[in-house]
């Protein structure tokens, strides 16, 4: 049998050694690697959609397992497992990778770095989806952080090198916090414990407790809820670099991941409380958020409160006392990802242009026709019409939060309407005519995305289309 | 049968929307319309009008959710299709020839695609139906209108009240989790009926621009007339009197929900009326009048589907009709859209004035045989109202004192007969569909004696500003109490929390305490002659402090 799994998380590392090792130079100015790079990922698109097809549709149920001896003493193996919804997204991290490749294609500087480190993290974020123990999810979990902390310390133009620590020094902290709970867990347990059989240990209520709270920490860490939303924001919304910027942003999905995974659908006693205020705690960070957003002139933060809200969103789905909308919740993710990847790409280039010609953000996609399809389109289809796979397993999700707390959704509900209209008036600002471009000579006007990247765009388009009507149109049968 | 012709209609909106010319245009426009029609013609000859129960796709049908797209026809649903189809014929036939349009291929697929997507809403028997259909409602409506300013408030207005609609029908699937319309009814009595009522309200008022959410409709004068007509009678506002016709079962749910309807359908319509005689644009003015009829179809949808149901597809069509007679003296006086640049056209335009009449005369006749015990004050005081508003516009721009320039005075003169034909059919089909006169046309005797007293007396002049009203003072009210405050909360929210408690109290307080301990060690490390003495008390102190607490 193929071993899927492990070629699907070692592919980007085989891919990362031939970029390293690739020429580039003045002529080819980083198109060897970015090709080596971009051939990699549709290869690995390739296996992923082939173990897509291989599996049941579902969630929990962990198939096509894999397991490979690391350390005998104590034994430690690293395995590996995966269902529709965890497949589901990693095709969507690769989709949203992808974009951002296409997006930093023209990078003069630091291509080969650049496409190291991303592959590197590629690999590292299969192998934390696909665990199927306890170790083999801490590992990946805690190895996520070097790749990234690279990217973002090379490309990230951070605004303050101080929040780049914090947020580096916080998600350690995390991590040590899941390291410490894996470790009583490991002690009370079987030796390679499988993420589903945490529930069924016996901790005792200190014990219970301890624990509980360590993961959550560790995961909350990892999503933008209050208060670590501070120096998440500070360094994901100040990142210039689109590809690095998507990475950054993808980094949450490994939280509310976590969650999803460790969260037993029964919720012990001795933690009620904790879930009751993370649960008020997430709602309030979506209003918080989407009113900053609103208020906040700067379109990159306004693009990762639009990811925030909705890793929130979906958070509150997966705390639902339910399994039936968790695939739900990963039609909406998979969808989400290409969205504000293709949000960030395109508003990486307006911001460009309007850097190096002197314009405002104000009707600048009057002189950008192509620019001002593709744009629409992916702010549409994040608002929340029925242009994407969002449209419909939102409104899923909503209903199970509605049935759970009215008011709970409500507030949700006002959040996401915030973050839609707060996209919807960045596009009509940036639409409207309201500066004279038609006197602006043609070298001062902004220039047009090319054809090659409207034709990109709409084949992004087309698999968002192709979502709506059926999530997995990708899958046999 | 049903499904097929609106898919055949679909395929022609794609194909003009796909093959743009700019030559011959009015010729592709033709063709379009023939198209449509042609197979519209064929529906009716083959019988087709009957119910049937169509084309069904299976959408989704997973653990969580399982719904279909059905394109079915029902006995109920002729009425509303027939009223569609009679708009979307209309339209594309003056957009043929009307000047004003430039881009005659691209508005004729757009109105081709909305009255599909209006079918799946006429159609729609389950929640993702209703849901996806007013969404791609709003789509291509957005892409009908002129301005971005306009697309602007449109969206917002149309986005707000497709979110609360979903808001609504996500509570009403959540419980049974079934798709069907039907599960409306089974919300039970603690299931927050009057919150989801009022969400219903706000929804369907916002999607049809009801009193104080009117102002992105009015945006639509600076429309072509042929958009706006059809934006008004085949889009948005529609929608939301179907939207409501589909999801009445929530009027139910509290004593209060019809009333406040009846209320808002009153202050639209009396809305409405003030800002017809105050409009100096006629295409603002007709904007009001419908925005009056549409508030009279909300009034009689509260006493009953039914009610809503027997005015189907004439009441509405009448609203076509006044429309297309205002649009005579427009195109006759060179385009000209200012009433206070009309005046004195009776002379030049009597055949257009004799339209009128007989135009005006055929709505009366209609509004008599509409009229019945149940809906007697609605229609009475509509009639009233509208009749009023007509008259004194049409008496102004036909026997007012001119303050008509040169160019139009040169120009003046009838349209050529293709304006005619839309009118002339209306009325025939009004007249047909009520062929006896009725004795009821007594009760509105008075009425016609006052309405020759306000011809002569021109008595609303004094009342009537001379500016474009666009409704800002509901703009500035939701400026004041929602738009503004909720900004000045974000602010205050990023200054306290933010700024305040994280950066300026947790951090800031945090790196303290690690500079503290910092120049502790630093202390205790020192080569002072004290340090390593106070470093070993310490020392035991803690040992101490763990013996204690262990």
């Amino acid at each position: 049998m193929v071993p899927y799994l492990l070629l699907i998380t070692i592919m980007p590392l085989v891919g990362m050694i031939f970029v390293f090792t690739a020429k580039d130079n003045e002529k080819t100015k980083g198109r060897n690697v970015l090709n080596v790079a971009i051939l990699t990922v549709g290869m690995n698109l390739f296996l992923i959609v082939r173990a897509l097809n291989l599996i049941k549709p579902g969630y929990g149920n962990l198939q096509l397992s894999e397991s490979y001896n690391w350390i005998n003493t104590p034994q430690i193996n690293l395995s590996f497992g995966a269902d529709s919804f965890a497949m589901l997204l990693i095709f969507g991290v690769h989709l949203a990778v992808l974009i951002g490749m296409w997006g930093v294609r023209n990078a003069a500087r630091g291509q080969k770095p650049r496409m190291v480190f991303v592959l590197l993290f590629l690999s590292m974020i299969n192998g934390f989806f696909m665990a199927a123990d306890i170790f083999s999810f801490f590992i990946f979990f805690e190895a996520l952080l070097l790749p990234l902390y690279m990217m973002v310390g090379m490309f990230g133009e951070a605004r303050r090198r101080n929040n780049l620590f914090r947020f580096m020094l916080y998600n350690l902290c995390g991590a040590f916090l899941l390291f410490a709970a894996i470790v009583v867990l490991y002690n009370h347990g079987e030796k390679n414990l499988l993420l589903g059989g945490i529930k069924n240990l016996h901790l005792g209520s200190a014990g219970e407790t301890a624990v509980w709270t360590a993961i959550f920490i560790a995961f909350m860490s990892r999503i933008p809820i209050w208060p670590f939303h501070s120096w998440i924001a500070s360094v994901n919304s100040g990142i210039k670099d689109p590809l690095v910027f998507i990475s950054a942003n993808i980094m949450p999905l490994t939280g509310i991941y976590g969650f999803m995974r460790f969260w037993p659908k029964t919720v012990p006693d001795t933690i009620v409380l904790q879930v009751a205020v993370l649960e008020v705690i997430s709602v309030i960070t979506m209003l918080f958020i989407a009113l900053i957003a609103w208020v906040n002139r700067d379109i990159r933060y306004k693009i990762f409160s639009f990811a925030s809200i909705y890793y929130i969103f979906f958070l509150l789905g997966v705390f639902l006392p339910t399994d039936q909308i968790l695939l739900n919740v990963g039609y909406s993710l998979f969808a989400c990802l290409l969205i504000f990847a293709s949000m960030e790409v395109l508003v990486s280039y307006q911001l460009s242009e309007q850097s190096s010609k002197n314009l405002s953000a104000g009707g600048i996609l009057s002189s950008m026709p192509k620019m001002s399809k593709a744009f629409s389109f992916m702010m549409l289809a994040g608002a929340g019409f029925p242009l994407s796979a969002m449209f419909i397993n939102n409104f899923v999700i909503m209903a199970g939060l509605m049935n759970y707390s009215l008011v709970s959704a409500l507030a949700a509900a006002a959040a996401l309407l915030l973050i839609s209209v707060t996209l919807l008036q960045e596009l009509y600002r940036r639409k409207d005519e309201i500066n004279p471009v038609s006197a602006l000579s043609l070298k001062d006007k902004a220039k047009d995305i090319s054809g090659g990247d409207l034709f990109f765009m709409t084949a992004v388009g087309v698999i968002l289309l192709l979502s709506l009507f059926n999530p997995v149109w990708f899958m046999k049968g | 049968m049903f499904a097929w012709a609106v898919l055949k209609i679909a395929g022609c909106g794609v194909l003009a929307e796909l093959f743009q010319r700019n030559r011959l245009v009015r010729t592709w426009a033709f063709l379009l319309f023939a198209a449509v029609a042609s197979v519209m013609v064929v529906f009716f000859l083959a019988n087709g009008m009957s119910a049937s129960a169509g084309f069904i796709y299976k959408w989704f049908d997973n653990q969580a959710i399982k719904t279909s797209i059905i394109l079915g026809l029902s006995v109920q649903n002729i009425p509303i299709v027939v009223f569609f189809a009679a708009v979307l014929c209309i339209s594309l036939y003056y957009n043929i020839f009307y000047p004003k349009e430039l881009r005659r291929l691209r508005s004729g697929g757009f109105y081709a695609l909305i009255f599909t997507a209006m079918m799946l809403l006429v159609a729609s028997t389950n929640i993702m139906q209703l849901l996806v259909s007013v969404f791609f409602i709003d789509l291509m409506t957005f892409y009908l209108l002129w301005t971005d300013k306009i697309k602007r408030k449109f969206l917002f207005y149309n986005f707000i009240s497709d979110v609360l609609l979903m808001l609504l029908l996500a509570a009403v699937w959540g419980i049974g989790h079934k798709t069907q319309l039907n599960q409306l009814l089974r919300i039970g009595a603690n299931d927050n009926r009057l919150l989801l009522g009022i969400i219903w309200l706000t929804a369907v008022f916002l999607k049809s621009g009801l009193f104080l959410f009117h102002n992105y409709i009015l945006d639509w004068q600076e429309n072509g007339f042929v958009r706006s007509l059809y934006l008004f009678y085949g889009a948005t506002p529609l929608a939301g009197l179907i939207i409501m016709l589909k999801t009445a079962a929530v009027g139910h749910y509290h004593n209060f929900l019809w009333p406040a309807l009846d209320i808002f359908a009153a202050l639209t319509m009396l809305g409405s009326f003030a800002g017809s005689i105050r409009a100096d644009n006629l295409k603002a003015k007709m904007l009001y009048w419908n925005l009056m009829l549409l508030g009279l179809m909300f009034a009689l949808l509260s006493l009953g589907q039914k009610e809503l149901l027997r005015v189907f597809p004439l009441l509405p069509l009448c609203g076509v009709l006044i429309s297309s007679v205002i649009l005579l003296p427009m195109v006759g006086a060179a385009y000209e859209t200012s009433i206070s640049k009309m005046g004195g056209f009776a002379g030049k335009m009597k055949l257009s004035l004799g339209l009128t009449f007989i135009a005006l005369a055929g709505e009366l006749h209609l509004l008599i045989n509409l009229i019945n015990e149940k809906n007697y004050w609605w229609i009475m005081g509509f009639a009233i109202l509208h009749l009023l508003s007509l008259t004194f516009v049409i008496g102004r721009i036909y026997f007012g004192q001119s303050g008509a320039g040169e160019r139009v005075w040169v120009e003046l003169k009838n349209p050529h007969l293709l304006y005619w034909f839309v009118p002339l059919l209306l009325i025939a089909a009004i007249w047909f569909a009520y062929p006896s006169p009725d004795i009821k046309l007594a009760l509105f005797l008075p009425l016609c004696i006052f309405l020759s007293w306000c011809f002569s007396k021109d008595m609303f002049n004094r009342f009537a500003i001379r500016k474009d009203a666009s409704g800002e003072y509901a703009v500035t009210l939701f400026n004041l109490l929602l738009i503004e405050p909720l900004k000045v909360l974000g602010r205050v929210l990023w200054l306290l929390i933010d700024f305040v408690l994280l950066e300026k109290v947790l951090y800031s307080l945090a790196g303290k305490s690690i500079n503290l301990c910092i120049a502790i060690s630093m202390r205790l490390h020192g080569n002072t002659r004290f340090a390593g003495a106070v470093f070993f008390m310490s020392g035991l102190m803690a040992l101490a402090a763990v013996y204690y607490f262990k």
